[in-house]
C-alpha cells in the first residue's frame, strides 16, 4: 500500500504504508512552491498534478519521480489554488481546471496525454471558493466556501444551476453562519447526492433533486480536553466511504470522526491524531483509510475496528494525501496476520463481496457489515 | 554438644530462608532474626560494591550499574532529530520566525487577563527585566485577536497574556498560563504556568541589569520541541552583551520547560572550567498545552499538536 503526500515547503513523497519507508522524494524545498492541490491523472498511473501556492500547475511522474509538465502559471495573477482536477464532460475533450479562492477558475482543454494545452478558458464563480470538484457525471462543477453556500454550476450552460439554502434560524433567532470547508460526492456515478462539512462542525447531506435546504445536518461536537469551543470545531477534509452510507471527517484539533450520512450518528474517532487533520482518504480496495495531518504524520486506519495501523513520519506540515490507485497485494493481509488479529471470515467475506460485481448493487448487504463491524 | 544444637548455617546465595517448618515461637523467631541479618549484610555488601562499581570508571558503563530513569527508558520517538537533516534545515529556514533570525529585533508586548492580582503584577514585573524590549499594556477587554491586529501593526513581534487560576494546592490569583503569541503570522502557544517564584522569594538572588542576556535552550529533541525552542528564542535579542553575564535558561526535561535567569561568574583560580550561578529574578516552570498555527484563533484556528489528558499516563513518552 502507497500514498502520496504533498507538503508545504513543497516535497512530494511517495511512501509505502507496511514498512514505513520513504520510496520517492520530489520536487524544490521552498515555501512559495508549496503543495495546495493534488489530484491523480486520469487514465494513468502514478501521475499527479498538483498545484502550489505561487499559482503554478505542474504534473509529476510521482512511482519514477520525474517532471512531467509545467504549466506556470495556471492561475489567475499567481493566486494559490484551492482545488486542481481533472474533467471529462461528453462532449468536449478532457479538462483541467483550477480554482482560486477569489472563485477564478482556469479551465485548459488537454489534449488526450493530458500534457498539452490546446485551449484556454478563464471563468470567475462567485467566490470565496474553499474547494471545487466535479460531479461523477463531469457534467457540474460543484464549490462552497466562507459565507458561500454549496452550489452546482453547469458546465454546458454555464450557469448555476442548483444553490443550497442555509438551514433555518436557531432559537434565538440567529442566522447560522455559514463555511463550507470540504465536499464530497456519496455516490460514485449520481450527481444527486453530496456530503459537506463546514467550519463550524456540521456534516450536512445535501439532494440536489429533493430539496434546496440539507437533507441531513449533524453537528460533531469537540472533544479535546484542553479547548473548549461553543461553535463548533472547524471540519478541514471529508472522504465519503464507497458505500455511500458513512464519512470520515477530520477537523482542526485533530480529530477524525466517523459519520453515519444517513442518520447523522456519530460512530466513533479514529484516535491518536495531535494537529489539525488536512487530508482523509479511503483506500478504493482494502478496508483502510488515511488521513495526513499538521503533526507531520499520515495515519493509516483499519475501518472495522478504527485502530492505527501504521503512523509514517514525513518531516513537513503536509497538506494533501492521496491513496494509491493500484490494488494492493495480499501483503496487507499477511501484516495482519503477524499482529496476531484474526483474519477471520468478516474480512475475506467483505472482500469477496468487493471483487464480485453483482453484489456490488447490492448495497444493503455491505452497509449491514460496516454496522456490525463499527464501534458504538 | 546436645543433639538439639544446630551448626549455625551461614547464609549463601539462593538458600531457602523458609521459617514455617519450625513450630516453636521462640526458636523461629530467633532462626528468623539470625537469617535476616545475615541476608542484610549480603544486601549491604552488594549495595557498597554497586556504589563503588558507578564511580569505577571501568565498570561504570556496564548496563547493569546504570541506574534507569525515566529519561534513559523514554520511548523511542521518530520525530527526534539525530543528526543535520537538510530538509528539516530548509522548513526552518522559511518558516514564521525567518524574520527574527535574520535580524529583526524582538519587541514584546506583555499583558494579562483582566483585573490582574497582585501576584499576577509582581510576575509581570519581573518579566519586564528578564525579558529586553517589552513592554506593558493593561487589558482593558480587548478581545485576543485585536490584541495581536494592533500589537502588530504598532511592531510589535511577540505577545505574552498572562492568565490567572486555580492551581494545585494554591489560589485563584496565582498565575497559572501563559500564552505567547509571535506576532506576524505567528504560531501560538499555550503553556501552563506553575511554580512561579520571584526574585524576592528566591534566597541569595542577584540584582537584574539592563544587559542583553544570553539564552541556553537545553534538551530540545523532537521536531516540536524545535518548534516551541524556536518561539522562546524569538523573545530575546540576537546579540547578547557577554560583558553583562547574564544568562537565561529554558530547559526541558520531560515535556516541562524550566525558566530559570542566572549571573554567572567564571573564577579565575577554576581555570574556566566551572562557573559559579547566583539566581535573578523569576523562576517558572512551563508545560505546553497546545501549539497553534497562524495567530491567535481559538476557534477556527488549525493546530499542530494540542496535549491529551492520555499523553500523562503514557510514562515513557515524551513530545519535546
Amino acid at each position: 500500500m502507497k500514498f502520496v503526500t504533498g507538503d508545504e515547503t513543497g516535497l512530494i513523497k511517495v511512501s509505502g504504508v507496511e514498512k514505513k519507508e520513504l520510496l520517492g522524494k520530489m520536487g524544490v524545498q521552498s515555501r512559495t512552491e508549496g503543495i495546495e492541490c493534488m489530484e491523480w491523472v486520469p487514465g494513468t498511473e502514478g501521475h499527479v498534478v498538483v498545484g502550489k501556492t505561487n499559482g503554478i500547475v505542474q504534473r509529476w511522474d510521482a512511482y519514477n519521480q520525474t517532471l512531467a509538465a509545467s504549466w506556470d502559471p495556471l492561475t489567475v495573477a499567481h493566486e494559490k489554488p484551492r482545488s486542481v482536477f481533472f474533467m471529462q464532460p461528453p462532449t468536449s475533450p478532457p479538462l483541467m481546471l483550477t480554482c482560486c479562492e477569489n472563485g477564478a477558475v482556469a479551465i485548459r482543454k488537454m489534449d488526450d496525454a493530458m500534457m498539452t494545452i490546446t485551449d484556454e478558458e478563464d471563468i470567475t464563480v462567485a467566490g470565496p471558493v474553499s474547494r471545487m470538484k466535479a460531479s461523477p457525471s463531469h457534467t457540474k462543477l460543484g464549490y462552497g466556501g466562507k459565507e458561500n453556500e454549496l452550489q452546482l454550476y453547469d458546465f454546458e450552460t454555464r450557469k448555476v444551476e442548483w444553490k443550497a439554502r442555509n438551514v433555518p434560524c436557531n432559537k434565538l433567532d440567529l442566522r447560522l453562519p455559514v463555511w463550507v470547508t470540504d465536499l464530497q460526492w456519496i455516490d460514485r456515478e449520481d450527481d444527486r447526492k453530496i456530503a459537506i462539512c463546514t467550519a463550524y462542525g456540521q456534516v450536512r447531506v445535501y439532494d440536489v433533486r429533493a430539496q434546496r435546504r440539507p437533507v441531513m445536518d449533524t453537528k460533531i461536537s469537540e472533544d479535546s480536553e484542553q479547548i473548549r469551543l461553543m461553535d463548533g470545531t472547524r471540519l478541514t477534509c471529508l472522504d465519503v466511504h464507497s458505500s455511500g452510507t458513512w464519512a470520515a471527517v477530520g477537523d482542526a484539533l485533530g480529530g477524525l470522526t466517523k459519520v453515519d450520512l444517513r442518520t447523522g450518528n456519530i460512530f466513533g474517532k479514529f484516535k491518536n491524531i495531535s494537529g489539525s487533520v488536512r487530508a482523509v482518504q479511503f483506500h478504493r480496495t482494502e478496508n483502510v483509510l488515511a488521513c495526513a495531518s499538521l503533526d507531520r504524520f499520515v495515519r493509516v486506519y483499519e475501518l472495522r475496528t478504527m485502530k492505527m495501523i501504521n503512523q509514517v513520519y514525513l518531516k513537513q506540515r503536509l497538506n494533501t494525501l492521496l491513496f494509491d490507485v493500484e490494488p494492493s497485494t495480499a501483503e496487507p493481509e499477511k501484516e495482519m496476520k503477524k499482529r496476531g488479529k484474526p483474519v477471520g471470515s468478516g474480512k475475506g467475506e467483505e472482500e469477496e463481496e468487493d471483487d464480485m460485481d453483482p453484489f456490488d448493487a447490492m448495497h444493503g448487504m455491505e452497509q449491514d457489515d460496516e454496522d456490525e463491524g463499527s464501534k458504538n | 554438644p546436645p543433639a538439639t544444637m544446630v551448626k549455625k548455617k551461614v547464609l549463601g546465595d539462593g538458600d531457602v530462608t523458609s521459617t514455617k517448618h519450625i513450630g516453636n515461637k521462640i526458636k523461629r523467631q530467633e532462626v528468623y532474626n539470625r537469617v535476616k541479618k545475615q541476608k542484610n549484610a549480603i544486601k549491604k555488601a552488594k549495595r557498597e560494591q554497586r556504589k563503588k562499581d558507578m564511580k569505577d570508571p571501568e565498570k561504570k558503563d556496564l548496563p547493569k550499574n546504570v541506574p534507569k530513569t525515566l529519561d534513559n527508558m523514554r520511548e523511542e520517538d521518530e520525530t527526534i532529530l539525530v543528526s543535520e537533516d537538510e530538509e528539516v534545515r530548509r522548513d526552518e529556514e522559511e518558516d514564521e520566525f525567518r524574520k527574527y533570525f535574520d535580524g529583526e529585533t524582538p519587541k514584546t508586548i506583555i499583558t494579562t487577563n483582566n483585573h490582574p492580582s497582585k501576584p499576577l503584577i509582581q510576575l509581570v514585573k519581573s518579566l519586564l527585566d528578564l525579558i529586553p524590549g517589552s513592554f506593558y499594556y493593561s487589558r482593558r477587554n480587548y478581545d485576543i485577536k485585536e490584541i495581536c491586529q494592533y500589537a502588530g501593526e504598532r511592531g510589535f513581534t511577540n505577545l505574552i497574556i498572562l492568565g490567572q487560576g486555580l492551581q494545585l494546592g494554591g489560589h485563584k490569583k496565582l498565575p497559572c498560563s501563559m500564552l505567547l503569541v509571535h506576532l506576524p503570522e505567528g504560531p501560538t502557544l499555550n503553556f501552563w504556568m506553575t511554580s512561579v517564584k520571584l526574585a524576592d522569594q528566591i534566597r541569595n538572588h542577584a540584582r537584574v541589569t539592563k544587559h542583553k542576556p544570553e539564552l541556553i535552550l537545553n534538551n530540545f529533541t523532537t521536531r516540536l520541541g524545535m518548534r516551541v525552542s524556536r518561539a522562546v528564542s524569538c523573545l530575546f535579542p540576537q546579540d547578547p552583551e557577554f560583558t553583562g553575564r547574564r544568562v537565561v535558561t529554558f530547559h526541558c526535561q520531560r515535556d516541562y520547560l524550566f525558566v530559570r535567569h542566572h549571573r554567572y561568574i567564571f573564577p579565575e583560580d577554576k581555570n574556566g572550567e566551572k562557573a559559579r550561578l547566583q539566581e535573578i529574578g523569576p523562576r517558572f516552570t512551563l508545560k505546553l498545552k497546545s501549539l497553534q498555527t497562524g495567530a491567535f484563533d481559538s476557534t477556527r484556528g488549525e493546530y499542530e499538536w494540542i496535549h491529551n489528558n492520555a499523553n500523562d499516563m503514557q510514562k515513557r513518552k515524551f513530545y519535546l
